[in-house]
Order: structure tokens, then C-alpha cells, then sequence
């Protein structure tokens, strides 16, 4: 993504913001609430449309104009406001807009089993896949987000926040998952404000400050600390040669 | 690490609380309309003097059934989170259509049938695409275009009058074996029309939608179709209705009245059904039982020698009844946040 401008309103969300992800690669993006972090990959998979600047994927330019066509070339995102039906069952959930069919008609047994698959594959135990997601706590509704969106086998998969709601063990089991996809090549990026996860698995980091990008850091040559300091101060040096 | 203890799907629980679990809102909803109505309908043939005759049931099944269509009509929009307020202006639309097409040989007997049907199911289209494509609310469009759609029905027949191919009228408002024929047309459209478009994908994308229409939509729904289709099927379904009225009237007529009452009566009789008006949760066979309850309630007036006039007092206190019943959940409920949802 090359030079992401976007406003809402008078709120300049984001201004020449410049992003890179590497197949394979995991990508920490930290910042202060409401630096743009959100915004920027909902740019990125078409919920939001970009006021200017490009963005290419394989190197080719793409203008996605909902997130049902970034799908499609592998671009998967778990939102950070829950994208789950909750008065609908966990099966269908899992397969929310791409259920299993037969014909013309949704095959409620293929559904079903399928979905337990996914979730025991993923290790996430829900009792049953013909719960109410409304009845899930909120974080075992996370690990359905997150189980879903995995189970599309996308190539980049851009998690938002996914452990603000998840216990210690749950934490563990996602950095495992994310590290397994990792080996299968698949791009990841993490919106997160725990640096210690991002410093678990993470490759790089990018911080956003007020919708600029403010600096990047390789996580094997950096320190949380110095992250940090980056998140709170900004860095006049960096703004300058990040662009 | 720890592998889950109850594998996900695979007989989770005892049976009884997969039951219970699999045993959703939308079919409590359903449980509760039959009761009502068995209740009443028992009342009725109770109090009614002399036997219960294969006659009355039919009289009974040809009222039933012209508002079971409308509500089923009104359940599709409201399951994707919006009222229909122009069912009943279509319902009319092709009463009067009918009325002037549905005559003659059997072949333009035919042809009117589809005619009616077709219009019905252009007029749900239009609904729907101006919603859609228009971004606009439903309940305003269907207020717009439910008055276009009575004006035409104006145009169409400005005098109350037409015919009807008789054989086929009496066809559809007879009982066989004293089965009434209109409750075996219910029992056609649940079959072909209802179950295969709740079991399909666009069926189940209208469910997704009424839930949380943000959610579907970054999930891919095919948001667009799902909604039109839900519009247009409701047309399909008001026009059947419309279809019946006339094969029960032998003619057409253009009454604001009618289309009015149907159309309000349809949003009662989907809530007494069980469908929830915020969309996602009920079902057209409750709406059906919906419409019988309301319908009974006029004839228990008669039988327990109540002043007619009184009937909407009536229907009114029933569907209040019934809404309140929807909220005795309150009483169930562990976590009152939950109502809040
Ligand atoms: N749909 C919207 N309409 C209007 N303003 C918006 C919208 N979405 C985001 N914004 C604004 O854009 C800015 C960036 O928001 P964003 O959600 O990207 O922040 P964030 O970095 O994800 O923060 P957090 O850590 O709180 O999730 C904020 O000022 C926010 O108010
Ligand atoms: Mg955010």
C-alpha cells in the first residue's frame, strides 16, 4: 500500500501512510487508540474505500470495493468490532456466506460436521456447533472469528485485536496457530497493544501515530521499550525516512 | 496441549438438552401460535351450535388462509429487519388483476394464473431493488409504493366487478374428504415455496442478514440478492393470497380498506408467530398459525354473541396478549443485559 490517504469528516485518519507484507511474513502494527491501525486494513481488504494512494497485491494494483473481492485473492480479516451473526448457531457461523451446498440448498449436515472439524483442528471447544454465538463469552466468540476466518486458507490474514479478549491459554494456542501458518507461508498482520505477543512471534513492527506512519523496527534488533517509546513520542527522524 | 472435552458437534450433551438447544426461539414461537389457536379453535367448536360441520372448517380454512398468505408475505421482509407495509396493496393488485385475467378456457385460465403470479412477484421486485439500490429504509419504500400499487389496482378496476373462471374458483375454496382445499394450498406453498428458500443459500443469507446485516456483509453475504429475493418472494406470496381472494369473492374490488386491514393484520399475525420484527429469528409457518389466531378471534365474537363492532378491541387485546407473551422470556432470563441485545 502506497501512500494511503483517508478522512471521515473532519478526522484525517490517515495521512501518506506507506504498508509492506511479505509472503510468510508477521507483521506487529502498533499505535495508540485510534491511530488509524483499523482503518488502514479495512482500507486494505475494502470495508473502507481509500480517499488517495494505491494499493497492490502480488504487485499487481487492486481496487477492491468490498471485502467479499479481497476474499477472493486470499485476504482474510478478523474485525475488531466482532463480525459474527449472534443469534445464528456456531456451524453457521463458521461458514457464514460461503455455506456448503448442495444445489441450490445450504447442506446442513456437511455444515455442521465440517465446522466441528474446523474447530477441533483449531483446538477452540465450544460445546456444540448448534450453540447461539450469542451464548459464547466474548472470547470463545473470538476464537470462532478466528477459526473462521483461517478455515478460508487465505493468504494474508490480518487479525485485529484478537487476544484483547483471549485467557492465557487461548493467547498461546493463537500465537501457536499463527506460527503454523507461518510455515505454510501465509502472510499475518497483528493489531495488538501487547507488545510481549507481537515480540513472541512477530517479524517486524510497524507503529502508526495520528494516522502517520511514525516508524518501523525489526523485532529480532529492537526492544519493546524502544516500541514504545516510538508509540507514545513519535519520531521526528523516522516520519521523515519512513516515507 | 488440551484437547477439548466435548468434541465439537458430535453429541454434544444429553438428548434432552440438545433438544432443548436445537429447539430455537423461532419454533418456540411456532409451539406457542398452534396452542393459541387449538385453544381457540376448540373454544370455538365448543360453543358454536350444532355439529362442526366439513362446511364451517372450510369457511373457517378460506379466511384462515387468505391472511396466513399475506402474513407469510410479510414475514420474508421482516426477517431481513424491515416491514413490508405494501402486501397488502399487492394482495389487492392481484385480486383485481385477477379478476379481469383469470377467466375463460382452461388455457387463459392459465396463462392468468401465471399473469397474476408474475406481477406479484415484479411488484415484490421493484420493492426490494429500490431498497437495495436505493439504500433506502423499507418501511418508507413499501409505504410509497403500496400506494402506487393500490392506484393501480384503482385504474385496473375502479368499480368493484370482474369474474373469475367459476371451476376454478370453486376448485380452490372447496374441501376434499373435509379437508379444505385452501389449507392444502397452504400446505403447497410451505412445501415448494417456504422450506426450499429457508434451506437455501439466499434463505439462510436473509437470516444472517436480519442478525447483524455489518457482520454478513464483511462476511461475503450476498447481501444485495438476499434482500431482494426475500422482497420479491413476498410479492410472489401476497399475490397467491390475492389469487385466493378472488376465487372466494368472484370478482375484484379496489377497497383501501382491505389492503389496510391485511397488511396490518399480517404484521400481528407474524408477531404472534414468533418472528421477531428486528429481523433474524422466525419462521412463515408460524406466521401462518399467527393468522388463523387472528382470524379465529372474529368468530369466537359471533359464537360467544359479542357485538361484531367490538372485533378490533378484540384482535387488538389478542395481539397484545401475544406480545407480551414473546416478553415472559423476561422472566426466564438469567442475565437481564440479554434483553438489550
Ligand atoms: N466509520 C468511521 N466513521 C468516522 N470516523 C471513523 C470511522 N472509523 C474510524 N474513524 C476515525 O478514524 C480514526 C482512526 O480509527 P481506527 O479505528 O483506525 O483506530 P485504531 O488505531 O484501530 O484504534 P484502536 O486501538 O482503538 O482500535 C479515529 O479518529 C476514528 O474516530
Ligand atoms: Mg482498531
Amino acid at each position: 500500500m502506497r501512500r494511503i490517504n483517508k478522512t471521515f469528516g473532519a478526522v484525517q485518519a490517515l495521512i501518506d501512510v506507506d504498508f509492506k507484507l511479505q509472503p510468510g511474513e508477521i507483521l506487529g502494527l502498533v499505535g495508540d487508540n485510534s491511530a488509524g491501525k483499523s482503518t488502514l486494513m479495512k482500507i486494505l481488504t475494502g470495508a473502507y474505500q481509500r480517499d488517495s494512494g494505491d494499493v497492490l497485491v502480488a504487485g499487481k494494483g487492486t481496487d477492491f470495493r468490498s471485502p467479499h473481492e479481497s476474499r477472493e485473492v486470499g485476504i482474510e480479516m478478523i474485525y475488531q468490532d466482532f463480525a459474527l451473526c449472534g443469534n445464528m448457531d456456531v456451524g453457521q457461523n463458521i461458514f457464514l456466506g460461503r455455506w456448503p451446498r448442495r444445489g441450490l440448498f445450504v447442506d446442513r449436515k456437511k455444515m455442521y460436521s465440517d465446522a466441528g472439524e474446523v474447530l477441533q483442528r483449531l483446538k477452540v471447544d465450544v460445546n456444540s456447533v448448534y450453540q447461539k454465538v450469542e451464548s459464547l463469552s466474548g472470547g470463545r466468540q473470538q476464537s470462532v472469528a478466528i477459526a473462521r476466518a483461517i478455515s478460508f486458507e487465505p493468504k494474508v490474514i490480518i487479525l485485529d485485536e484478537p487476544t484483547a479478549n483471549l485467557s492465557v491459554m487461548a493467547t498461546e494456542r493463537l500465537l501457536e496457530t499463527m506460527l503454523e501458518l507461518k510455515k505454510h507461508n501465509v502472510a499475518q498482520v497483528i493489531i495488538s497493544h501487547r507488545l510481549q505477543d507481537i515480540f513472541a512471534v512477530g517479524d517486524r513492527v510497524m507503529v502508526l501515530k495520528r494516522g502517520r506512519h511514525v516508524g518501523e523496527r525489526d523485532v529480532s534488533q529492537s526492544t519493546q521499550e524502544e516500541v514504545l517509546r516510538l508509540i507514545v513520542q513519535g519520531d521526528a527522524e523516522e516520519k521523515t525516512q519512513a516515507k | 496441549m488440551n484437547a477439548p472435552t466435548e468434541t465439537a458437534g458430535s453429541g454434544a450433551g444429553t438428548g434432552r438438552r440438545r433438544f432443548e438447544m436445537r429447539l430455537s426461539v423461532a419454533q418456540r414461537g411456532i409451539l406457542v401460535a398452534i396452542a393459541i389457536f387449538a385453544v381457540m379453535f376448540m373454544a370455538y367448536a365448543w360453543k358454536q351450535p350444532g355439529p362442526l360441520t366439513a362446511n364451517i372448517v372450510n369457511t373457517a380454512s378460506n379466511k384462515g388462509a387468505l391472511l396466513a398468505l399475506v402474513a407469510m408475505a410479510q414475514t420474508l421482509p421482516v426477517l431481513v429487519g424491515g416491514l413490508d407495509l405494501s402486501v397488502g396493496a399487492i394482495f389487492v393488485l392481484a385480486n383485481c388483476l385477477a379478476s379481469t385475467v383469470v377467466v375463460g378456457n382452461p388455457v387463459s385460465t392459465t396463462f392468468g394464473i401465471l399473469a397474476v403470479l408474475l406481477v406479484g412477484l415484479l411488484c415484490g421486485t421493484i420493492n426490494g431493488a429500490i431498497i437495495v439500490y436505493g439504500r433506502l429504509q423499507p418501511l418508507i419504500v413499501t409505504l410509497a409504493m403500496g400506494a402506487v400499487y393500490f392506484g393501480i389496482s384503482l385504474a385496473l378496476r375502479p368499480q368493484p366487478g370482474g369474474s373469475v373462471n367459476f371451476e376454478l374458483a370453486d376448485f380452490m375454496t372447496n374441501s376434499t374428504l373435509a379437508v379444505p382445499h385452501s389449507a392444502i394450498l397452504l400446505l403447497l406453498v410451505v412445501l415448494f415455496i417456504w422450506i426450499p428458500y429457508r434451506r437455501s443459500v439466499l434463505g439462510r443469507a436473509a437470516y444472517a442478514i436480519g442478525s447483524a446485516e455489518q457482520a454478513a456483509y464483511m462476511s461475503g453475504v450476498p447481501i444485495e440478492r438476499a434482500k431482494i429475493l426475500a422482497f420479491a418472494l413476498s410479492g410472489l406470496l401476497a399475490a397467491i393470497g390475492g389469487l385466493l381472494l378472488t376465487a372466494i369473492t368472484y370478482s375484484g374490488a379496489a377497497k383501501l380498506s382491505i389492503a389496510n386491514d391485511y397488511t396490518l393484520n399480517s404484521i400481528g399475525a407474524v408477531v404472534i408467530g414468533g418472528t421477531s420484527l428486528f429481523g433474524g429469528v422466525g419462521s412463515a409457518i408460524g406466521s401462518i398459525f399467527g393468522a388463523f389466531v387472528m382470524r379465529t378471534v372474529g368468530d369466537l365474537l359471533i359464537v360467544f354473541d359479542i357485538n361484531p363492532v367490538l372485533q378490533p378491541l378484540f384482535v387488538g387485546i389478542v395481539l397484545l396478549v401475544a406480545v407480551c407473551m414473546g416478553s415472559l422470556r423476561v422472566l426466564r432470563i438469567k442475565n437481564k443485559l440479554d434483553l438489550y441485545r
